[in-house]
This record gives structure tokens, sequence and C-alpha cells, in this order.
């Protein structure tokens, strides 16, 4: 049993801060912000975290898979989405549910397909390529649409009232917690987490590293796909910029959430998590009011909690010394 | 095809009577002085009737209003912000219409600014000012604020929400005279670097547009470049250091975005050429070398100054939650050019052209009472 508890323990330890945290954030919000546990305030958190859950569970699959691969382009790559979404999708005439997310959906591939080449065949850094790609996209995002516009299809900007609990939103978050679980439970994800861990015996015990990073990047792709759509209906149109926000928030998201950015270690409930921590740090910073001071605040305190965080993750992922 | 154009031609009359019959209520109520200022507007900024013409809070005074504030990192936004803490805030609250000020911050984030508009509705404020944001993300959130009885204005920028009121000057014909004046004064002709603000932010683009209209209607003037300053004097300086350092050709002149020219003055003065005309918009720094250069430029342009367009917001606020009844969904303001005499006039002798401080024309030039009652169907002081 206490074996049992032990290897769960081995397996779970980089959830045991992230889940604290949101554990003690939301008794927080309890005093401080309670329209949060109403219907209508529920809904709303949904809404406005949608697109950064969705945004930090894309880049875990490719930290997973080692050779530091953080994916600096996912902000830029959503926002290109979503500005292709109000200004390509709709001239063409295309403006229904499938249309869009079919769309976003092959759109996100096609642009993880595009780095993971340049990582497995040109053998640049991942790093060095998703900066890259976050810096193309920036520019290209700009030239599409020069100013925030344009309007979102209306059963998509009507997500955005976000009075409702059980909303479309909800639903794609939903979907895509279903989908990663069944990707969890292939041997495809496993050896992710083989070669994330170590790449060269992934590579002695025969599997293919190449199709495992495409892989790897393939599910990163459609939950692109799912976090543009979701940010569209939550703005209800297109913006060049707003994309680029995201990139930080949601590796921080990811590194709050446990996952090592050395490969191997980690999961995207971790994420998901640590998405939430954030949304509800900001929830509870501006619940008090700072007057002038207030945007520096929140900055503080977003970064010390982090630094906090991230020791803490420290402490409870190392290895015990095994027992004499 | 063609039946699409027979039908667009033939909805286009119908669209413009449209038209004409909202705006029978609205912008045919302004004075004709007022309504000159809404020619030219951006195509996206709204300017029907206002939703607020009969419209009372749920309560108060004093009502609680809340500051949605999108960015704080430069003087422009500090500047705003000392006024409405330190000036107009005690003010407001002696003559007991406003209990407090509650300020949130989101650099620059849509979903965040979103989430605390609602927040702040949750919190019960009775109004919510905003500044210069996207124009259309927040509008789900403004209706969320409507259906609870709040209002969300919209100051030095827009919003397209029909829930919306926004008040600003008109950026566009704002880039417009700026620009024509300022090839007016090096001779019509010549070679032009262009200061933008911030790529793909709204006001910005608004300048940019008008000062290109300006540019086509001489022929002989011709734009060598454009940066961009992010109306931050230090980007601003840096970005024109490198424009001048690559670019060998003369430049007759330099039209800037306010917020900034003082760091473009000094990329000017660094780069050893002559000092040529630059657009002059509030900033004290540049303004001082025109007290120590009479001559420099003829005259000054205000469409944004810091202080006075929060004052614009937050007067405009107290009215509407006063049933004043504004009448048009956007108070635009019309561009204030001001010689150069009048412009330094306020500097003192020993000014220093390293101020990052701006000179403003003070709420009663900006939107003094009488200016304001042209918008409102019941005006009257809102101190009183």
């Amino acid at each position: 049993m206490t074996q049992i508890l032990h290897h769960l323990r081995g397996q779970f330890s980089h959830l045991i801060v992230p889940a604290g945290l949101v554990a003690v954030l939301l008794l927080i919000c309890a005093f401080r912000s309670p329209q949060l546990f109403s219907a209508v305030g529920a809904a709303g958190a949904i809404l406005v975290s949608a697109p950064l859950i969705l945004a930090a569970m894309a880049i875990t699959p490719i930290a997973m898979a080692g050779r530091g691969g953080v994916d600096l382009s996912i902000g830029p790559a959503i926002g290109f989405i979503n500005v292709t979404i109000v200004t390509w999708l709709t001239s063409w005439g295309f403006e229904s549910p499938v249309a869009v997310f079919v769309f976003a959906i092959v759109v996100g591939c096609i642009w993880q397909i595009l780095l993971a080449s340049m990582i497995v065949f040109v053998r640049v850094s991942p790093i060095i390529v998703s900066l890259a790609g976050f810096m193309i996209l920036s520019g290209v995002n700009l030239v599409i649409l020069p100013r925030p516009g344009g309007l979102a299809p209306d059963w998509l900007s009507d997500w955005g009232y976000g009075t409702e609990l059980f909303s479309p939103v909800l639903f794609v978050l939903i979907a895509a917690f279903v989908l990663w679980f069944l990707f969890q439970r292939t041997a495809m994800f496993q050896h992710i987490r083989l070669m994330g861990a170590d790449e060269k015996t992934a590579y002695t015990v025969g599997i293919n590293i190449n199709v495992v990073r495409f892989a790897a990047h393939l599910s990163a792709g459609v939950l692109t796909g799912l976090a543009a759509v979701c940010l569209t209906g939550l703005i209800g149109s297109g913006d060049p910029s707003q994309g680029n926000t995201l990139t930080l928030q949601a590796i921080t998201a990811l590194v709050l959430g446990g996952t090592s950015l050395a490969g191997g270690r980690g999961g995207v409930v971790g994420s998901i998590l640590g998405a939430i921590a954030m949304y509800l740090i900001f929830v509870v910073l501006s619940s008090f009011d700072f007057g002038a001071i207030s945007g520096f605040m929140t900055q503080m305190s977003y970064g010390l909690i982090l630094v906090l965080s991230l020791l803490l993750t420290l402490v409870a992922t190392r290895p015990k010394p095994a027992a004499v | 095809m063609l039946k699409r154009l027979a039908v667009a031609a033939l909805s286009l009359p119908l669209a413009l009577s449209l038209n004409n019959a909202a705006n029978a209520e609205g912008l045919d109520e302004l004075p004709p002085e007022l309504a000159a200022a809404y020619e030219g507007v951006d195509e996206g900024q709204p300017v029907g009737p206002s939703k607020y013409r009969d419209w009372t809070p749920r309560s108060g005074p004093p009502w609680k209003i809340g500051y949605a504030s999108s960015y704080a990192g430069n003087t422009w936004r500090a500047e705003g912000m000392t006024r409405l803490m330190d000036v107009m805030l005690p003010q407001y609250k002696e003559a007991g219409l406003v209990s407090e000020v509650k300020v949130t911050q989101s650099d620059l984030n849509d979903a965040r600014q979103i989430q605390q508009i609602r927040q702040l509705v949750d919190e019960g404020v009775d109004a919510i000012i905003i500044c210069c944001s996207n124009p259309v993300a927040l509008n789900k959130a403004v209706k969320y604020a409507y259906d609870k009885g709040v209002v969300v204005f919209s100051y030095s920028g827009y919003l397209t929400s029909d829930f919306a009121l926004n008040a600003s000057s008109n950026y566009t014909d704002g880039g417009y005279q700026i620009a024509k004046a300022l090839i007016e004064e090096v001779g019509g002709k010549g070679n032009f670097l262009l200061v933008s603000g911030i790529p793909g932010a709204a006001s910005s683009e608004s300048f940019d547009t008008g000062a290109r209209r300006a540019l086509e209607e001489f022929p002989d003037a011709k734009l060598v470049g454009q940066v961009a300053g992010n109306w931050t004097d230090q980007v601003a300086q840096t970005e024109v250091q490198k424009f001048l350092a690559t670019n060998p050709a003369k430049i007759d002149g330099i039209i800037a975005q306010g917020s900034q020219e003082t760091g473009i003055l000094k990329a000017v003065l660094q780069s050893g050429r002559d000092v040529m005309p630059i657009s002059l918009a509030g900033s004290a720094g540049a303004a001082c070398y025109l007290k120590k250069n009479p001559g420099w430029i003829s005259h000054a342009f205000q469409i944004w100054p810091p202080g006075d367009e929060m004052e614009l917001g937050f007067n405009s606020v107290i009215r509407t939650l006063q049933n004043q009844g504004p009448k048009v969904q956007s108070i635009l303001r019309p561009v204030y050019r001001v010689e150069a005499a009048d412009y330094v006039a306020s500097l003192p002798e020993d000014c220093s052209i390293d101020s990052t401080a701006y000179i403003q024309p003070g709420i009663d030039i900006w939107f003094d009472n009488e200016r304001a009652a042209g918008y409102f169907l019941r005006p009257k002081d809102p101190l009183e």
C-alpha cells in the first residue's frame, strides 16, 4: 500500500504545488471576490481563462518532448489564426462553426508541422525556431490586420457574453480535455515522454524519434486552433497584438504546473492548474485597489508568487534519498 | 455579379436615407461648429444617438467610479492618472459626487481588461472609464455592464458598442491637420518622416490615416520613411536616430504624433543636422526648445493632452450619471490649434528641453461648460 502511495506521489508530485496554489487562491477568492462562485461569475471565469488554459495545454507536449522545447511562437500563432478568421475566412464567406473550427485546427497544425520540420530536418534548436516563428508571425499579423478590428461570425462573438455556465466555451474545454486523455492512453504519448526524458535511449530502443516529435507538435497544433477559436469568441474581433501576450503567460502556466522544461516530466493537468492559478491570482489582485500603482503591483505579485511556487515545486519534486 | 451591383446601387440611397433618419436624433442636434468636428471621422467610430439620453444610475450620488486602465507605462498615462487621483477626485469628493475611484490595470491584455470590467461591475461601481483600448474586444463586457445599470465611457479612443459612450478629439482629422500644417510650414514640398505611435493601436492608425490624406494633397511632398515611437520619448528618440543615421537624404520636416516630440527633437540635435520643423503637440521639452528658438515653428496642436482628456472623460461620465443626457455616442472635440507665442507662454524662462512634463490647454479651454452644453440635452455644471 505504502509502495503504491509512494509510486503515486512520484508520478503526481509535480502537481502538489499548483493544486495547493489553486486551493489557497480559491479560498482567498471566497472572501475577496465571492461573485466568482455564482453561475454568472463562473461563466465569466471560464470565458476569460479558456484561451490561456488551451494555450498552456498546447505547449505542454512540445516541452515534454525535450531538447528544451519551449514554443515561444504559441501566442502569435493564436493571434494569426484569430486575425485570419476575422479577415480571410469571413471574406471567403465561410462563417459556419464547422468551417471556423476546421480552419483553426488545420492552420494550427500546419504551423506546428513547419516548426517541427525546421527542428527535425534542419536541426535547429527548438527555442531558436520558435523564437523566429514568434517574430515572423508578430509581423505577419500586423500586415494582415494593421489595427484591432473586424468582426467574428455572430455565433462566435456571442460567446463573449459569458453569462451562461454551460456555454460553448465550456464544451470546447471539455472536448480538449477528453481528446488529451485519449491521446495520453496511446503508445505515442509514452514515446513522447520517453524521448523527452532521454532521447538517446528512445532512439536506441527503436522509437522513430522524428515521427514522435511531429506527433507532439501536431497535438499542440490542434490545441492552438482551439485556443484561437476561444480567443476570437472572447474578443469578438481580430487583434494583431493580443496573441503575443499569451506566449509568456502560457509558459508561466506551464512552469507553474510543474512541467520540466528539460523534457520528460510533467503533463497537461499541471498546465491547466497553472493557467487557472494565474487567472485566480489576477482576480484576487484586481479585487484590491492599489490606485495609481496597481499595474506595477500586479506584475510584482505575479513575479513573487511565481518564484515562490517554483521553489516549492523544486522541494516537492526532489527525489527522496532511498531508504537504507 | 450584375444583380449584386444593382442591389448595391439600390440599397445605397436607402442606407443613406436611413442614416439621415438616424441622424435626426444625435448629430443633427449638435451646434454646427461642434458637428463640423465629426468630418472624416474613423468609419468605425459610432456617431449615432446615445443610449443614455434619458438614463439614470441605480442610485447616488455619491457614485463609485471604476477606472479599468489598460496600461501605465509611459508619461502620458501617468499624467492622466495624476490628474484623476490628485486633482479631480478630491474636487468631486468634496462636491459629494464621487465616493471613490477604483483603478485596475490590464497591461494591454484584452482578456484581463474584460475580466476587470466584469469584476468592477460585480463590485457595484456606477460607471467605468476606460482609455484607448481595442475598439471591439470589450463590447460584450460593455453590454454586461449596461445590463446591470453601469455605463462604460471610453476616453481618448472609442468602442464600437452601442452601449458605450466615447469622448476624444477626432484623431483622423488631427493627423490630417497636423500633417497639413507642417507641410505648409516648409513650403508645401520636400522629404518628410512620419513618427507614428504604436502600430495596431486604433488612435495611432487614425492619426496616420489622416496624415497620409494630407500628404496626398501635396504632390511635391514625399514621405521618405515611417518609424514607430510608441508614444514614448525614449523609443521615438532611438528610432529617429536609427533612421537619420541610415538615411543621408535631407529631411525637411518630421510629422509626429504627440507625446514623443521631445525624443524626436533630441535625436535630430544629436544627429548634428539643422533642426527642421517637427510637429508639436504638448510635450514641454520640445516646447522649451521653441521658447529658446522663436521662429522654429509657427504653431502647435493639442489633440490628446493627457490630463485634459482624462478630465473630459470623467466630466462626461459625471454629467451622464446626473441624467444630463449625452446626445451622441461619441463626444468629438474639434482639433485645437494654438499659435507659437501662446503655446510657450506658460513655460518659465529657465525651462529645460529634457522636461517630460506636458503643456495642456486646461479644462477651461478643452471642455468648458459652454462647449460641453452643446453635447448634452440637459446641460449644467456638474460641480454645482
